[in-house]
């Protein structure tokens, strides 16, 4: 009985010796696990940058655009239709056209 | 892209002076599958071709993705609209280009075929097929880069593919490979060319029919905003409550 008292003590001291110890390794740590609910998504979105993403995908090759020539920007292709008399096609988008990921 | 058909290309570049331009980065989306499968894409990439007389004014604005014939069409358009703005009295043209605009906004747009391709046109793409535009070989290091090489999605069709209705009528793909490697979809590509010739269109048309002098500069916000439902003054473009609107957990 004494035996037994002594082991559940022991235990019970090692317990609340070690704990905050853990804990604290806890808070510091980046992996969470599953013990909380998953972050908001706009969390996600404000705390991950572009450094997350691993691997090639890092990688932003340039891209043909197209096949059209292209004047260097609107201020060029306006000054080419005021000599040439063209109208001036201004393709816009979001992103770039000459990057495979923008 | 219209812009790597040899034929569209030909045209702009021989009758227009064309520059293109960046408005704002585009969303993306990686998922990482794990084992090496990563996918990335580019998502809402809504464009805009703006269409200007050599003073700046902007005569007219082909609003989102078309097939490359409908594209042809409406360069060709812009090109007579063009000839006439510059054979037009200086001081009478913010007036007659105006009623032009004003006149095309009622003119109807629908025919049959429109109508038929519009009414599957608000159909939300299946998330299979969004993700399996292009089959991939297990075991191998994958990266699936589809943003340019495929016609880019609204984020709203990537996200909100719920029905399996429209999940099978979405998922009736006609892929076709262009000479310089583009895989474009028909179906998706006719769809948005319907939805752009029966919705957006009048909504440009009448924009360029109020007062005022519209130089891409003064209009690029607003039709975005109103034309293309991507809000730029909006860091989600305008799609946060699809983003997050049912999301349990959020703050």
């Amino acid at each position: 009985m004494r035996r037994i008292f002594a082991f559940v003590a022991a235990t019970g001291l090692a317990v609340a010796l070690v704990a905050p110890a853990v804990v604290a390794q806890d808070r510091g740590s980046t992996d969470r696990g599953k013990r909380i609910a998953e972050a908001p998504v706009e969390n996600v979105l404000k705390t991950t940058g572009n450094t997350t993403i691993l691997g090639d995908v890092q990688r932003n090759p340039t891209v043909a655009a197209g096949a059209v020539k292209w004047h260097d920007g609107l201020a060029a292709a306006r000054a080419a239709a005021m000599k040439s008399g063209r109208p001036v096609l201004l393709f816009q988008l979001l992103g770039q056209l000459d990057q495979e990921f923008c | 892209m219209s812009l790597s058909n040899p034929a569209v290309a030909a045209l702009i570049s021989s009758r227009f002076e064309p520059a293109w331009q960046n408005v704002r980065d585009a969303p993306q989306v990686t998922i990482d599958f794990g084992g090496g499968r990563i996918l990335r894409r580019t998502l809402h990439g809504n464009i805009a071709t703006f269409i200007c007389a050599p003073d700046g004014v902007t005569l007219d604005i082909i609003p989102g993705l078309y097939d490359a014939g409908t594209y042809t069409t409406r360069l060709t358009d812009a090109l007579a609209l063009a000839a006439a703005y510059a054979k037009w009295p200086e001081e009478a043209r913010p007036l007659l280009l105006r009623n032009h605009h004003a006149s095309a906004a009622q003119r109807p747009v629908l025919d049959a075929a429109t109508l038929r391709l519009l009414s599957k046109s608000r159909a939300e793409r299946a998330t299979e097929n969004v993700l399996g535009d292009r089959p991939q070989q297990a075991g191998s290091p994958i990266e699936d880069r589809s943003s340019k090489t495929t016609i880019e999605i609204p984020t709203e069709r990537a996200l909100g593919s719920s029905q399996s209705k429209r999940r099978a009528e979405a998922s009736a793909e006609r892929i076709v490979v262009a000479p310089d490697g583009t895989r474009v979809n028909l179906n998706l590509l006719a769809r948005d060319t319907a939805h752009n010739e029966a919705v957006r269109r009048p909504l440009i048309s009448a924009i360029l029919a109020e007062v005022g002098r519209h130089t891409p500069e003064s209009l690029t916000r607003r039709i975005y905003r109103d034309v293309l439902d991507a809000d730029l003054n909006d860091p989600y473009l305008g799609l946060g409550e699809t983003l997050f609107g049912a999301y349990p957990f959020a703050r």
